[in-house]
């Protein structure tokens, strides 16, 4: 079965790669195309070692100096989460909270504290007991939220799209390409177009305010997941099919059998693709839902930023990695799916 | 493989195509054309929402001919394009050939380039909030050391031109005031669109794995140099990827709307420099309760992207070249 | 399935599964069997803690009886989605508004009618306050019924007064000295620059009206100066008392240095914290409402602060600016009776004057029961009740038109203090905006009318 191993699963181009490097061997990766030829530095002599040498040198420094400028960001929103808001006002500001340079070194987690926290408490300093209310950022509810619309949108994105894609790929039939065009042409439709119009639909569906407008449209198909999908169902050999179907196996067994093991690939950057998706979704959340108690993390984290009394810098940080935190999970352990995906759309585009 | 038998086989065949392709084309009409010629009909009416729409024909594009908000946004829009796609182009480019050394640890940079892209909107917006504040922000404080440099430049200029000094120069050099200015907020949302731009480097990177060494060998014997061997064969090699990326670009500038809501706390921005085309139009419909207004701007907003788009492929036919298959 | 796969199962799938099934599900504790009435509020923090409170008691006993369970939600962008939930068919059955958006509402039929209701509820709407109940109407329909009412005053900090050399007791009582105080109360500070040489920087500022400072009404400013912003058919933007404004918005601006301010009013904090501009220090004068003297309490005790009535042109004719939180019930409402209920118990005298004696605002009633004095915790409460007793007081247009017209007038402020040179052009520009959006809008209507709706 396809696993993560990389070669053995079958590919989408049709080119034949040709990537014989220097000394014979199947390269995937790195054949130096900014203008050299992949060899050993050894077999150089001593004015083009040196080139290479300062070649090398030059790219790790460039690399690490961007690499470092693209995280650095996340780095200082994650440490201004344990500032205190005075440190996060100081001139010239620094990146490491101070907590840090003490010994032992300590990290304030009260802004995380004070999100969980509802804001109670008398007013005016005369003793009365605090009357519990919703915190700041009601984290366990936003998530638990998000991950109903996800789980829900996700089952309807795999059926879905796999289906589509399937009777595009393999099915047959008069009109195939030109309904296949119209779908590609949906990408391109701007989301404002029906913006209003999908507001009015949901309005007499009587479905504003609930959460069934952020996940019902996933059971129907998105342009790009078929896109993706049917170039990867493209890329299996038909004999596959063909000899199940003369032993008397029929389409949906076919679909069901063969080829939906074997695009486990496909499928998980479908599904990648869409957790990130639902997870960033600002605009949908931002109109359909009306309680409070039905927000999702993206909505809830503008929420807590547009309040009217203003948050403090490090509890509006707090909320961010409390939000960014599985995301980046996530993505940390399917790193090669994730650039794998990305990659296999971005070259057949 | 098909064997002769005419309509009937045709016929079944449609239905079974259609009956696999259903999830799609019904919310296709469902979700995407139904919507699509209500709003069409809703953009020749006047619609608040709370009331019935009204038919008053092509007011509301001539309205939009004649609003001055309106040409802000698309200039806005427009200028935002421009700055963003080609920079991050060329920036994504030569990220892609950096990393593709195969040198080790080239996983970790990768890495480390892609992850602001699976950073919620919200949370990014919210970081670059923090990062771009003029005073005790992470960016000016890295820019107060080049301050001299660009005082510097500036009275050298003063001094070639004739006591005239660049006024972005001495911003510079003060430290701009970024989301409150109205030149340098535009400048930081494509420094932050620039930031995101660790998809496309890794489509590129795989962009330069496909270009067969071949095509390099030949070049070398002919003689020619790396950055000849970059402008005759990476770029031409990279060009079909490079037009997937421009209107994919496009197509995502062009309805820019989360990064600048939240960064403009749902505010219209200073000068109103950091309010785009779909900010207006949700603003249209939501707040000004302008809904036939909004759908105008939707339709327009569509027959542009279609334009540009058309014109990208066009240049595109000229321009891209591809490799056999 | 490979190992990575499992660790990524179980990495994310144990959490995710978990939160799905046991995870909290919202505030759907009511009763079973009671009515239950959706209250939106845009009140979070401590303001939303003592609503809540009498939500609670209500439904404790009011609700008990009558069998209704009004449930407290806070909500951002409160106008935003209190309109699209009702354009969408679901919305709350009251709405904790701000009342500049009551004459666009109620022009597009999304709210209800209150006045007969609320007086067969037993309102005493009579003993209300009349200004307080005249923002609540539009064209002479009552829609909106006021919770919190306030006005805005002058909030000086006596400390810099005494240090700049000025008399604390003695606050500017016109607007041109309020410029001169304000000169006066500027310092600044000069720093090192990395290359060599220093530049100088704002360390406190006199006043400022930047919406960055907390200033929150950005349109004021020519009431000040003897004008308003309607004559009931049109914007009266540029009118001589408008061009005075953006004249002495200007000329303030250019003594302090429009981009030394621009990067002063960036280092603002907080707004409910110690790091508040008024109490930080930052500024020396602020246009503020009732509340702030509740975040000083809170925030900085030991301020030495002052209020006064905030200076117009003439020391004569004191213009006061009133404003209130307003509840309304939705056109399409689910329990509008319900709703009434509830909101009968909000405006008993008692009831309400405790709500807005927590929120540190003023009574709507014309006769405020001793005890609102007495337990008031704003030491300068009457300075604010004598504002919204002024013959000069005045509130929001009363126009539907008004939320983009006070969207021009933001951006005209924010341009006049970025490039006080522009100022009389910004406002002939924001005058022919202003002009348009009505003409617009008044088209439309004629369009409605003729096509018989």
């Amino acid at each position: 079965m396809a696993g993560e191993g990389g070669q053995s699963e079958p590919r989408a181009t049709s080119a034949p790669r040709r990537r014989l490097a220097g000394d014979g061997t199947r390269r995937a990766r790195g054949n130096g195309s900014a203008g050299g030829l992949p060899r050993s530095p050894r077999c150089l002599p001593p004015r083009a070692r040196l080139r290479t040498v300062v070649r090398v040198t030059l790219t790790y420094a460039l690399l690490i100096g961007v690499s470092a400028v693209y995280v650095l960001p996340l780095v200082g929103m994650v440490s201004a989460t344990f500032k205190t808001p005075q440190e996060l006002k100081r001139v010239p500001p620094t990146l490491l909270p101070d907590g840090l340079r003490q010994w032992p070194p300590q990290l304030d987690l009260r802004a995380y504290g004070r999100l969980f926290q509802s804001v109670t408490g008398p007013v005016d300093g005369r003793g009365r007991e605090p009357m519990p209310g919703p915190p700041a950022f009601d984290y366990p509810l936003y998530a638990r939220n998000t991950l109903l619309i996800l789980v829900l949108s996700l089952a309807g994105v795999l059926v879905s799209n796999a289906i589509a894609a399937y009777g595009f790929a393999r099915v047959p039939f008069r009109g195939r390409n030109a309904l296949f065009a119209v779908c590609l042409a949906t990408m391109m439709i701007p989301f404002p177009v029906i913006m209003v119009p999908s507001y009015i639909l949901f309005k007499h569906l009587g479905w504003i305010g609930t959460l069934a407008p952020l996940w019902v449209p996933a059971w129907f198909g998105s342009a790009f997941n078929i896109f993706l999908l049917r170039q990867f169902f493209l890329g299996i050999p038909k004999e596959l099919e063909e000899s199940a179907m003369l032993d008397g196996c029929s389409r949906w067994g076919c679909f069901w059998r063969i080829m939906l093991p074997l695009s486990r690939p496909a499928l998980a950057v479908v599904a990648l693709f869409h957790c990130l998706a639902v997870w960033n979704d600002l605009v949908g959340p931002l109109i359909y839902l009306t309680h409070q108690d039905q927000f999702t993390l993206a909505l809830g984290l503008q929420f807590l930023q547009s309040k009217a009394g203003d948050t403090p810098w490090n509890q509006l940080m707090a909320a961010a990695t409390l939000v960014v935190l599985p995301v980046l999970v996530l993505f940390l352990l399917a790193q090669r799916t994730f650039v794998r995906g990305i990659a296999t759309t971005g070259i057949k585009g | 493989m098909r064997p002769a038998g005419g309509a009937g086989r045709g016929r079944r065949e449609l239905r079974t195509g259609l009956l696999w392709t259903a999830p799609w084309w019904l919310g296709f009409l469902f979700f995407l054309a139904v919507p699509m010629g209500m709003s069409l009909y809703i953009s020749f009416c006047d619609y608040p929402l709370l009331q019935p729409p009204v038919f008053i024909g092509t007011a509301n594009y001539a309205a939009l001919a004649g609003d001055p908000v309106f040409g802000k946004v698309l200039v806005n829009t427009l200028v935002f394009a421009a700055l963003a796609i080609p920079l991050g182009t060329v920036l994504a480019i030569l990220l892609a050939v950096l990393l593709n050394q195969n040198l080790p640890g080239q996983g970790l940079f990768r890495t480390c380039l892609f992850v602001p892209t699976v950073v919620p909107l919200v949370g990014a917006a919210l970081v670059w909030l923090w990062l771009l504040n003029p005073e005790y922000g992470l960016i000016n404080a890295a820019l107060r050391p080049l301050a001299p440099l660009a005082s510097g430049a500036n009275e050298l200029i003063a001094a070639l031109g004739g006591g005239r000094r660049l006024s972005w120069l001495s911003e510079l050099a003060a430290g701009p005031q970024w989301l409150s200015s109205p030149h340098w907020a535009m400048a930081a949302l494509v420094l932050i669109s620039l930031w995101g731009v660790g998809s496309a480097v890794v489509i590129y990177l795989a962009g330069l794995q496909e270009i067969p060494v071949d095509l390099y060998e030949a070049a070398m014997l002919d003689g020619a140099s790396a950055a000849r061997r970059f402008w005759h064969v990476t770029l031409p090699g990279l060009s079909p990827v490079i037009l997937f990326n421009v209107i994919t670009g496009l197509i995502g500038t062009w309805q820019i709307f989360a990064l600048p809501y939240v960064l403009m706390r749902g505010e219209q921005g200073p000068g109103r420099s950091t309010y785009f085309y779909t900010m207006y139009l949700f603003d249209n419909a939501f707040r000004y309760l302008k809904m036939g207004y909004a759908s105008a701007m939707a339709w327009i907003q569509l027959l542009i992207m279609l334009l540009l788009t058309g014109l990208v492929f066009w240049v595109g036919r000229r321009t891209v070249h591809y490799r056999g298959g | 399935m490979n190992v990575r796969g499992l660790i990524v199962t179980l990495v994310l799938g144990l959490p995710a599964g978990g939160l799905l099934l046991f995870g909290p599900r919202g505030q759907y504790d009511a009763p079973p069997g009671r009515v239950v009435v959706r209250y939106w509020e845009k009140w979070t923090g401590a303001e939303g803690a003592t609503m809540a409170r009498l939500v609670e008691r209500f439904n404790r006993t009011v609700g008990a009886e009558r069998n209704i369970w009004v449930q407290y939600i806070a909500v951002s962008n409160i106008e935003q989605r209190t309109l699209i939930a009702t354009a969408g068919g679901d919305p709350p059955d009251i709405a904790g508004l701000y009342d500049y958006i009551v004459p666009q509402y109620a022009d597009q039929g999304a709210l209800r009618p209150l006045e007969e209701e609320a007086r067969a509820a037993g309102i005493a709407l009579d003993a209300l306050r009349p200004i307080w109940l005249e923002i609540g109407r539009y064209r002479g329909t009552l829609y909106a019924l006021p919770s919190t009412p306030y006005t805005i005053a002058l909030y000086y900090n006596r400390t810099l007064l005494r240090a700049a050399g000025l008399d604390p007791d003695r606050p500017p009582a016109t607007l041109a000295e309020l410029s001169e105080y304000a000169r006066r109360l500027t310092r600044t500070e000069t720093y090192g620059l990395p290359g060599g040489g220093t530049g100088t920087r704002i360390v406190q500022a006199g006043f400022t009206p930047s919406t960055a400072m907390l200033g929150w009404w950005p349109w004021v400013w020519p009431c000040f100066f003897d004008g308003r912003l309607w004559d009931g058919q049109r914007f009266t933007l540029d009118t001589p008392a408008g061009r005075a404004a953006v004249r002495w918005l200007a000329d303030l601006r250019r003594a302090q240095g429009p981009e030394r301010m621009l990067s002063f009013e960036g280092t603002a904090g907080a707004i409910e914290s110690a790091q508040n501009p008024f109490l930080a220090g930052q500024v020396a004068m602020v246009f503020q409402g009732p509340w702030l003297t509740n975040w000083i309490a809170r925030y900085a005790p030991e301020l030495d602060y002052g209020v006064a009535p905030f200076p117009s042109v003439t020391a004569e004719r004191r213009h006061a600016f009133a404003s209130t939180d307003v509840l309304v019930i939705p056109s399409s409402a689910r329990h509008p009776r319900e709703a009434m209920t509830f909101l009968a118990f909000v405006l008993r005298q008692d009831v309400l004057e405790e709500l807005c004696r927590e929120h540190n605002k003023l009574s709507p009633f014309r006769e405020p029961l001793p005890d609102f004095y007495a337990r008031h915790p704003n030491p300068h409460i009457r300075v604010f009740e004598e504002l919204a007793a002024s013959p000069y007081v005045f509130g929001y247009p009363s126009m539907p038109t008004w939320l983009r017209v006070m969207d021009e007038s933001k951006q005209l402020l924010n341009l006049v203090l970025r490039d006080p040179d522009q100022a009389d052009a910004a406002l002939e520009a924001a005058q022919r905006k202003a002009d348009a959006i009505v003409r617009e809008y008044e088209a439309m209507a004629a369009r409605r009318r003729g096509a018989g709706r």
